[in-house]
C-alpha cells in the first residue's frame, strides 16, 4: 500500500482526477435536494421511491438517473457553462429559442405538427360555436407570434411555418360564424417597423406598453370606443426581467427586459372553488406584488392565472374576457372603459355560457396567442355540454 | 446505464472502482462480476437471465470440450451445443420477426408476429464473445476456464458488456488470471486519458452533431416520436446531404467514443482491450476502411467465419464467395432488416471490385482515393440508416440523387458549423499528432483533460436523453 502511494507521486493526474471526481460525488450525494429551479422555471425531479414493478420495466432506474442529474451540485452553473459554450460556437438557437438580432430571444416556429393542426381546428370550432350562440356579442383576438411579426430579426433565414396562412383561414372561419375578428398583424407590423418593442426580448409574452397597448387600441377601434391612455404617473418599471425564453435557452449574456405595468387602483376579485365546492372570493390589487420579485415576474399580472376573476372598472357596461396568459397584461386597460371586466382562464374554469348568463355580461372577448390557440386543449371547455 | 450520464460517472464508477481497488486480489474478479451485474440490471433487469444462461452454457460446454478433447465427436458435439445455445437466444430475440415477415411475404401466409419482442441489452456483443470462447477452446487456442466467476467476469465485464469492443477470451485470459498486480498505475493513467477522450467524442461531438440529423428526421425513443423534425419529405437535397454528413460524423464519434471509454475503463481495471477504431475516415480505399472501422467485429468474422471457410487460400472464386458470406453476416448482425443486408452486400461488392481490379490503382493516387472512400462510406451510412424511424430508404435515396427543393441547408450549416468542423478535424490525424507532441508534459496533459472533462460534464448536465446508438444491437 505504502509502495503504491509512493509511486502515485509519479502519476499526479490519477490523484487529481480520481480525487476530484470522488470528492465531488461525495459532496453531491450529501448536498440537499432542490424542489424548484428558478433559472429553468420548472420543478426538479425528486428521489423516486423504490417500486419493484417500475424497476422491472426500467422506469425506476431511468427516473433515478434523471433525479441524479437534476439534483447535481451546482446544476445552474453547469447549465450556464454549457450555454456559454454554445454561444462560443456561434449557435443560432438553443432549447427551442432563436438567438435573434437586437438581443431578441424568439421562440422557434419551424414546425407545425399534426397535433397542432387538430388542436387549431378544434379550438376554432369551439369559438365558432360560442359566436353562434351569442350573435353579435363575440370578438376574437388571436395574437400573432413574435417569430411572425419579428421575422426580420431572425438570423440566417431559418425555416418557418406559414403562420399567416393559418391565421387567415382561422379568421375566415370565425367571421363566417359571426364573430368579429380583430387582426393585430397590421398594427404590430407597422409599430415594429417604427422601432416599438411589441414583445419582450426574453419572454414569449407581449410588452404592456407595446403589444398589449396596441391590442387595446385596436380593440377599441373595432368596438367603436375611445382608447384611454393611462396616466404617466401610474407607470411602474420592474427591471431585470429574465422571462420564459431565457429559461428555455439560458443564453449566455442575455440582455434582460424591464417589465412595465400601470398601477391601476381598480380592485380585482378572484373567485375560487374550494375542495368542498364552496365559492370563495378574494379581493385585492391587480398586481401580485410578491411575484414581481421572483424570476417569473410576468406571473404578477392579475395575481396569476385564476379561473374566474372580476375587475371593477370606471367605465360603462361589462365584458367577459376568455383568455390565456397574454390577456393578463391586456385586461387592466379595459377596466378604464368598462364598469365590470370578467376574466376566465379555461385552464381552471369550466363554464363560459353559464358565467356569461348568470353574471349578466354584455359581450365576450376571446383572446389567445397563436401559440396557445394551437396547443391549448382547454379551449374546448367553452363548448356547451 | 449510459457511460455519458451523471449517475454513471459520479455514482457507479467511483463506487465500483473503489470497491475493486480495495478488494483483495483473490476477490477482484468476484467484485467485478457483481458490479457488472448491477450495471446490467440497472439497464435491463428483465433479460438478465438470458445472459446468465449464455454464460452458464458456454462455461459448461467449454469445460466438457476440454475434458473430451481427445474424443472428436464428443468435443464437437459440445462445441455445436454451445454455439446453438448462444445463437438461439440471439436469433430468437433479434431475428424471429424478420424471418416470419419474410416467410409471410414469400408464401403469402399470414403467420402472426411475436408480440413485444424486445432486444435484450448487449446480446449481440456478449453472444459473440462467448462463441469466440468455446470455438477457441475447441481449437485448443486456450484451455477452458475452470472458475465460473472468472468466466462470468469475462463475459459480463461492464466496460465492454453493452457495446463492445468484442473482446476474445484469448486476448484477456492472461490478465484475467493475474490478480496480484493486475492494476498498474501506468494503466490507470492511460485509462483516464482514453476515458476522457472517449467521453469528449461522445458528448461534445457525437451528441451535438446528431442534433442536426434529428432536426431533420425528428427524435424517436423506442419507435415513438418524441420531438418533431422538419421531416425528410420536406427537406431539400442539400439539407439531406448535410444531414447524412452529420450522421456520418455522429455514428463514428458515438461508437468510437463509447469504445474508447470502454477501453479506458478496462485499463483502469488492469485489462488491455483491443482498439476498435483507428481513424477510419482517413482511409484511401474501402479495404483500408474496414481495417480501421469496428476492428474487433471484422477480426471476429475473419477469425471465425472467413478463415474457416478457406479465406483466400482456395482460389479467387472461393475468396469472393467467402467475402460475400462474411459481409452478408456483418450487415445482418447490425440489424434484422433488409437495408442492413444491403449495406453488407454493398461493401462486399466494393471489396471484391477493389481486390480484383481497383486496389492497385487506388494505391497510386493521392487525393482522389480518399475522396472516393469518403463518398463510399457516406453513401454507405445512408443505406445503414434507411430503416430507422423517421427515415425511408427509398425517400432518402430519392432526395439524395434526384435534386429537389425544400427546406434549405444554409441555416443548419451555419448553426452547426462549429461541431461539423470539429468533427471533420478530429476524424483526421492532426489531433493525434498534436497530442503526441504535448502529452509528455504533465501540466499540458492535465489541463487538456481537465478542460475536456469539465466541458463534458456541462453538456451532460444540460442535455436531454441521448442514448448510445449501438444500444440496439
Amino acid at each position: 500500500m505504502r509502495e503504491t502511494f509512493h509511486k502515485l507521486r509519479h502519476f499526479p493526474l490519477i490523484l487529481l482526477f480520481f480525487g476530484l471526481v470522488a470528492l465531488y460525488s461525495f459532496i453531491d450525494t450529501l448536498s440537499p435536494d432542490r424542489e424548484l429551479s428558478q433559472m429553468e422555471n420548472r420543478t426538479l425531479t425528486q428521489r423516486p421511491a423504490f417500486d419493484a414493478a417500475a424497476f422491472f420495466n426500467n422506469q425506476w432506474t431511468r427516473e433515478y438517473g434523471e433525479y441524479t442529474k437534476d439534483q447535481f451540485l451546482f446544476r445552474d452553473g453547469w447549465i450556464t457553462l454549457q450555454s456559454f459554450m454554445e454561444t462560443v460556437q456561434g449557435k443560432l438557437e438553443n432549447g427551442g429559442v432563436w438567438f435573434a438580432r437586437d438581443d431578441y430571444l424568439i421562440a422557434k416556429n419551424t414546425l407545425f405538427t399534426e397535433v397542432q393542426q387538430r388542436t387549431l381546428e378544434m379550438n376554432t370550432e369551439a369559438v365558432c360555436g360560442l359566436a353562434q350562440r351569442h350573435e353579435g356579442q363575440v370578438r376574437v383576438m388571436v395574437v400573432p407570434s413574435a417569430a411572425n411579426i419579428l421575422s426580420d430579426e431572425l438570423r440566417w433565414n431559418p425555416p418557418q411555418m406559414d403562420e399567416n396562412a393559418l391565421l387567415d383561414s382561422t379568421f375566415e372561419a370565425l367571421m363566417e360564424a359571426g364573430a368579429e375578428v380583430v387582426d393585430l398583424r397590421q398594427p404590430f407590423a407597422s409599430a415594429h417597423g417604427q422601432g416599438e418593442q411589441i414583445y419582450y426580448r426574453t419572454d414569449h409574452h407581449w410588452t404592456t406598453t407595446g403589444g398589449a397597448l396596441l391590442a387595446y387600441e385596436a380593440f377599441c377601434g373595432a368596438r367603436g370606443m375611445e382608447p384611454i391612455l393611462p396616466e404617466e404617473s401610474l407607470l411602474r418599471e420592474v427591471p431585470d426581467f429574465y422571462g420564459t425564453n431565457y429559461a428555455r435557452s439560458k443564453k449566455f449574456g442575455t440582455v434582460p427586459d424591464s417589465l412595465f405595468y400601470y398601477d391601476f387602483p381598480y380592485p380585482l376579485t378572484v373567485y375560487r372553488y374550494e375542495q368542498d365546492d364552496t365559492l370563495t372570493a378574494e379581493t385585492g390589487p391587480i398586481m401580485e406584488a410578491e411575484t414581481l420579485d421572483t424570476y417569473d415576474r410576468y406571473g404578477a399580472f392579475l395575481r396569476g392565472n385564476n379561473g374566474y376573476s372580476v375587475i371593477e372598472g370606471t367605465g360603462e357596461g361589462s365584458i367577459l374576457v376568455v383568455k390565456d396568459s397574454y390577456g393578463n397584461s391586456f385586461v387592466p386597460y379595459l377596466a378604464q372603459n368598462y364598469a365590470r371586466v370578467g376574466i376566465i382562464d379555461l385552464r381552471a374554469w369550466f363554464e363560459v355560457d353559464e358565467t356569461f348568463q348568470e353574471e349578466g355580461y354584455d359581450e365576450i372577448l376571446v383572446l389567445y396567442s397563436f401559440d396557445n390557440f394551437t396547443t391549448d386543449t382547454n379551449v374546448v371547455r367553452m363548448m356547451v355540454q | 446505464m449510459l457511460f455519458s450520464s451523471i449517475v454513471f460517472l459520479f455514482r457507479f464508477l467511483p463506487i465500483t472502482l473503489f470497491l475493486y481497488y480495495v478488494s483483495p486480489p483473490k476477490l477482484k474478479n468476484t467484485t467485478l462480476l457483481l458490479c457488472s451485474l448491477v450495471f446490467y440490471c440497472w439497464g435491463e433487469v428483465k433479460f438478465f437471465w438470458i445472459m446468465a444462461a449464455v454464460i452458464l452454457i458456454n462455461y459448461l460446454c467449454g469445460m466438457w470440450i476440454d475434458r473430451f478433447k481427445d474424443n472428436l465427436r464428443l468435443s464437437r458435439f459440445f462445441l455445436v451445443l454451445s454455439i446453438i445455445g448462444s445463437l438461439s437466444m440471439l436469433i430468437y430475440y433479434k431475428y424471429s420477426n424478420f424471418f416470419i415477415t419474410n416467410f409471410n411475404a414469400l408464401t403469402h401466409l399470414n403467420l402472426s408476429l411475436i408480440d413485444n419482442l424486445v432486444l435484450p441489452l448487449g446480446i449481440s456483443f456478449y453472444t459473440f464473445q462467448s462463441m469466440s470462447y468455446s470455438i477457441d477452446v475447441y481449437r485448443r487456442v486456450v484451455s477452458s476456464e475452470r472458475n465460473l466467476i472468472n468466466f462470468g467476469a469475462y463475459v459480463s465485464m461492464f466496460p465492454q458488456l453493452i457495446a463492445g469492443p468484442i473482446v476474445r477470451y484469448a486476448d484477456i485470459t492472461e490478465r484475467l488470471h493475474i490478480t496480484k498486480g493486475r492494476v498498474t498505475l501506468d494503466r490507470i493513467d492511460e485509462g483516464i486519458t482514453l476515458f476522457i477522450f472517449g467521453l469528449s467524442k461522445k458528448v461534445l461531438i457525437a451528441d451535438n452533431v446528431n442534433k442536426l440529423w434529428t432536426d431533420i428526421i425528428g427524435q424517436y425513443s423506442g419507435g415513438e416520436l418524441i420531438g418533431a423534425g422538419v421531416g425528410l419529405e420536406n427537406a431539400s437535397t442539400g439539407l439531406v446531404w448535410l444531414g447524412i454528413v452529420a450522421y456520418t460524423l455522429y455514428i463514428y464519434f458515438d461508437f468510437s467514443g463509447y469504445s474508447l471509454m470502454g477501453i479506458g475503463m478496462g485499463k483502469m481495471l488492469g485489462f488491455d482491450f483491443p482498439m476498435n477504431f483507428n481513424l477510419p475516415y482517413i482511409s484511401h480505399s474501402v479495404t483500408e476502411f474496414w481495417r480501421r472501422w469496428h476492428m474487433t467485429l471484422s477480426s471476429w468474422f475473419r477469425e471465425y467465419v472467413y478463415i474457416p471457410l478457406g479465406g483466400n487460400r482456395k482460389g479467387i472464386k472461393r475468396q469472393i464467395f467467402n467475402i460475400c458470406v462474411v459481409w452478408f453476416l456483418t450487415g445482418f448482425w447490425h440489424g434484422a432488416n433488409w437495408n442492413f443486408i444491403l449495406w453488407g452486400v454493398y461493401y462486399a461488392a466494393l471489396l471484391i471490385v477493389e481486390k480484383v481490379w481497383l486496389l492497385p490503382k487506388l494505391e497510386k493516387g493521392r487525393v482522389w482515393p480518399h475522396l472516393y472512400t469518403i463518398l463510399i462510406f457516406t453513401v454507405g451510412w445512408a443505406l445503414f440508416v434507411g430503416s430507422d424511424p423517421g427515415v425511408s430508404l427509398r425517400l432518402l435515396f430519392e432526395k439524395m440523387f434526384i435534386p429537389q427543393g425544400g427546406v434549405g441547408a444554409l441555416y443548419y450549416l451555419r448553426n452547426y458549423i462549429a461541431v461539423l468542423g470539429l468533427g471533420i478535424l478530429f476524424s483526421s490525424t492532426l489531433p493525434q499528432k498534436l497530442w503526441d507532441r504535448v502529452k509528455d508534459n504533465v501540466v499540458v496533459r492535465g489541463i487538456t483533460l481537465g478542460v475536456l472533462l469539465v466541458c463534458c460534464v456541462a453538456y451532460m448536465e444540460a442535455g436531454g436523453y441521448s442514448p448510445f446508438l449501438y444500444f440496439n444491437f
